[in-house]
């Protein structure tokens, strides 16, 4: 390699293929003779320089504009009250302490299908394996299921149980799998039937057909990090769009959803206050369809061969119903169902319940259960 | 990896910490050593098994030149049988994982025109990151060793390095061996001027990708399928097409800007791959500001050795539309890209039939290179759309609708929607600004301020996906 001296003494030439534009954004392009022709690109500094002003002045100017701006915009939101938005930002608010709760779904993604299908986190598989009692359902039923009623209650059964519901309106394809790849075995499956049988799989779902164990561990890995990462600084720089949202799009506020590794039950953060109310459809729903039977029964077979008795349930919403409805499918397949009414019920984002509502349908929907869940040893009965 | 990732963040501390310290002055080994295996990490960290795949294609590679050099240049017949058995293996592969799907695709629908059924069993494979990328970048190497005009390396492992060097690894700059072998042994002392530059490129391509692109996406993304349903408005299609443009500029420009910027930090430098092409006044000059490395690699490897300009009129035609239709098909396997290239191709065709391309001398009157600008750009705009759609029938949809529906003006959210391509409207008149000496460059001062008001927006103002348009070729 030709050192700098003889690189200097040899003729500067730019290269006449390119154009003119280009040297001037590269700088010069000198060709170097050796044994043969090859070009390079003049290192910026390679030689010296000196700057008109101190070198570190770039980092002062930097320095002073981005805190000038950090700070000014951190005054114009707490002072002025337009500048807040509608209410707390989804990064700042608050997560569960005490590292039960592992990341289950945020802004920029979603983990909780990879985590549990494969079994990136050795204690949320061992409580899904061991668990007597299995909820599987979509996110409805995730909202719906408030740890602080089920607990006690299945304390005092002392019967191990696991909420096993999914996101992006999981249907049974996705849960099936899981049952048959851990060899799940529960005494009790109770399922929302929601659009539950014969729904196919969601966009997560497929993606977790596609990704491989490293791929998940790494989509975890990855999106942990960002998540904290995120929250701290949106303590110190608040999100434009998640204040005012995109014009035209609105403001896309989304939720982050950690889930308990004991149990499965989804913390949400920060659940809106607001709350609408709403008079959930008919549990008829329309007649069913022959794909709805058949992914009925076979879910049925499959829970049949595995010891394994079926409750369904409806949580309430405003949606109208995506399939036959649930008091159909108990009649097919002969199985209980259990619903809790609820007066006034009410809704943030017509879709799945406000905060209060589900505590309520919680609590009654748990006494609605009781009969059907035993204690270990002792058969569930109807 | 992804430049947008805490990941590649964790990477790149450890790489820049070795920078620092063991890749100060000419220690090289130890240095390069370390960016040999961060870039394997970063090629590895998407799938695992196809770092033996790169791995593979670069020992091919390096064996054939190493060959061809050993050769010596009287014995040409044995070194066109080893570029050939090159080409083969590494089109073999591309063509493998990227084509093979489309290729079935293709007979099906021959088979259907034809009357005939055939069913080809559809293979699922992840696409190698970068694949089209790091396979240019070898070819280029044995065609230059070749052609003479380059000595094949010696060494395996920094020849290793050039193919999977992490910041250009998976998106570009297309760069060649020519340029990037001889900055190995140089002396690398991190001067300040050459950090501040590096880290204004990294900020500058993180806000391009983070602020602007991904804003955009969630527009584009959201309403694309609006624009080719029935009753779509010409203003609705004119506007999420301009969106699009905008998207796919700040995305790839956004990487390519990234790379720059790392490779300075990292003590390389690559060639410059955009420049403001959508000022641009002929499909010449906008492929010239446009993917600039994959323009000149198209020009120097294909459409040179297929003749260029050199033959007749209508040779020369066909060169352009050739080259440009492979163009469209390195973007990714579909008939959608095909289109696009073959718009460029043609467009590139008409320009030169009528003489529209000359910069000089005989150049038109400039009342006519005002006008044919205005062509160059909407001609753009419109390949975009075929760029962008899932099929051929669902972007002549949207343009046919750009073209006869009803023209009203823009709704309020729309206008206030283009702030996301504000900053790159001001790139544009900055650069053709400066193309005519009317401004000066920026200060290190404006930098820095402009740099430190992007940092705040990409920390405030970022949009919901990081992906790269252009991973996925």
């Amino acid at each position: 390699m030709a050192s700098p001296r003889v690189r200097r003494r040899h003729a500067e030439i730019a290269a006449p293929s390119e154009p003119e534009w280009l040297r001037a954004a590269c700088g010069p392009i000198y060709r170097i003779s050796r044994k043969k022709l090859i070009y390079t690109w003049k290192m910026p500094g390679a030689r010296r320089s000196s700057f008109a002003l101190a070198p570190s002045f770039p980092a002062a100017v930097f320095a002073t504009v981005l805190v000038s701006a950090v700070v000014g915009s951190d005054v114009l939101s707490r002072t002025v009250p337009t500048m807040r938005g509608p209410g707390p930002t989804t990064m700042a608010a608050w997560r569960p302490s005490g590292g039960d709760h592992y990341l289950a779904n945020d802004v920029s993604g979603h983990l909780d299908h990879h985590v549990i299908y494969f079994g990136t986190d050795a204690e949320v598989t061992a409580r899904v394996r061991t668990a007597e009692v299995l909820f599987l359902g979509n996110s409805r039923l995730l909202f719906a299921l408030r740890p602080e009623e089920l607990r006690p209650f299945f304390a005092a059964q002392s019967v191990p149980y696991y909420v096993l519901g999914f996101g992006y309106r999981e249907a049974d394809r996705f849960p099936l799998a899981i049952i048959r790849k851990f060899d799940l075995r529960p005494r009790l499956v109770v399922v929302n039937a929601d659009g539950f049988f014969g729904g196919g799989l969601s966009e997560w779902a497929e993606v977790v057909n596609r990704d491989t164990p490293f791929a998940a561990r790494k989509r975890q890995l990855e999106g942990e990090a960002a998540h904290e990462a995120r929250r701290n600084i949106e303590r110190l720089v608040p999100n434009w769009l998640q204040v005012f949202g995109l014009p035209g799009l609105g403001l896309r506020r989304s939720f982050n959803a950690y889930r308990s590794r004991t149990d499965g039950t989804w913390e949400i953060s920060p659940w809106p206050d607001a709350t609408k109310a709403f008079v959930a459809p008919s549990l008829e729903g329309r007649a069913l369809a022959r794909g709805e039977v058949a992914a009925a029964r076979e879910f049925m077979a499959e829970l049949d061969v595995r010891g394994s008795r079926l409750v369904l349930t409806h949580v309430p919403t405003p949606e109208p119903m995506p399939g036959a409805g649930p008091a159909r499918f108990a009649e097919l397949l002969g199985v209980p169902l259990v619903t809790a009414a609820v007066p006034a019920l009410t809704t943030h984002d017509n879709s799945h319940l406000s905060q209060g509502s589900a505590r309520d349908w919680s609590r009654a929907f748990v006494a609605g259960l009781a009969p059907h869940v035993r204690a270990p040893g002792s058969p569930t009965t109807p | 990896m992804n430049f947008v990732s805490w990941a590649f963040a964790a990477l790149f501390l450890v790489v820049f910490a070795a920078r620092l310290t063991i890749g100060r002055r000419k220690i090289e080994t130890p240095y390069l050593a370390v960016l040999l295996v961060a870039s394997l990490v970063f090629y590895g960290w998407h799938v695992p098994s196809y770092v033996a795949l790169l791995v593979g294609s670069a020992l091919v590679d390096f064996l054939a030149a190493r060959a061809m050099g050993e050769a010596g240049p009287d014995r040409q017949r044995v070194r066109r049988a080893l570029l050939v058995a090159s080409l083969v293996s590494n089109l073999g592969v591309l063509a493998f994982f990227k084509y093979g799907g489309f290729a079935a695709q293709a007979a099906e629908d021959l088979a259907a025109l034809a009357g005939a059924s055939l069913r080809v069993p559809a293979m699922q494979l992840v696409l190698p990151m970068g694949i089209s990328f790091y396979t240019f970048q070898t070819l280029s190497y044995t065609i230059d060793v070749y052609r003479g005009e380059l000595a094949p390396v010696r060494n395996f492992w920094r020849f290793l390095l050039f193919i999977s060097f992490f910041p250009q690894l998976v998106a570009g700059p297309i760069v060649r061996a020519s340029e990037f072998l001889p900055q190995m042994p140089r002396p690398r002392r991190l001067r300040l001027r050459v950090f501040y530059e590096g880290v204004w490129l990294v900020i500058a391509g993180l806000f391009l990708k983070m602020v602007c692109a991904d804003n955009l996406a969630a527009y584009v993304d959201e309403h694309w399928a609006r624009a080719s349903a029935p009753g779509a408005e010409a203003t609705f299609n004119l506007w999420l097409s301009l969106m699009f443009s905008g998207q796919i500029f700040a995305d790839f420009c956004g990487y390519s800007t990234i790379a720059r910027g790392l490779g300075y930090l990292l003590g390389f430098r690559f060639p410059l791959n955009f420049n403001a092409p959508y000022i641009a006044g002929t499909f010449k000059n906008f492929w010239e500001r446009w993917h600039i490395t994959l323009s000149r690699w198209l020009r120097d490897y294909l459409y040179v050795p297929l003749g260029g300009n050199r033959g007749s009129r209508a040779r020369t035609y066909v060169n352009l539309l050739a080259v440009m239709l492979l163009g469209g098909l390195w973007h990714g396997a579909a008939y959608t890209f095909l289109a696009w290239g073959a718009i460029h191709g043609l467009c590139l065709a008409v320009e030169r039939g009528l003489g529209l391309h000359r910069q000089n001398g005989l150049r038109p009157a400039r009342w006519v290179r005002g006008a044919w600008a205005v062509v160059v750009q909407v001609a753009v705009l419109v390949a975009w759309i075929y760029f962008r759609s899932d099929t051929i029938g669902e972007a002549t949809t949207f343009v046919s609708q750009l073209i006869v529906g009803t023209w009203r003006p823009p709704t309020g959210w729309m206008v206030a929607s283009t702030l996301f391509l504000s900053p790159l409207l001001a790139m544009h008149l900055h650069a053709w600004l400066r193309d005519r000496h009317l401004l000066p460059p920026l200060g290190a001062g404006t930098k820095a301020a402009l740099a430190a008001a992007m940092t705040y927006g990409i920390l405030s103002v970022y949009g919901g996906t990081s992906d790269f348009i252009y991973f996925q070729f």
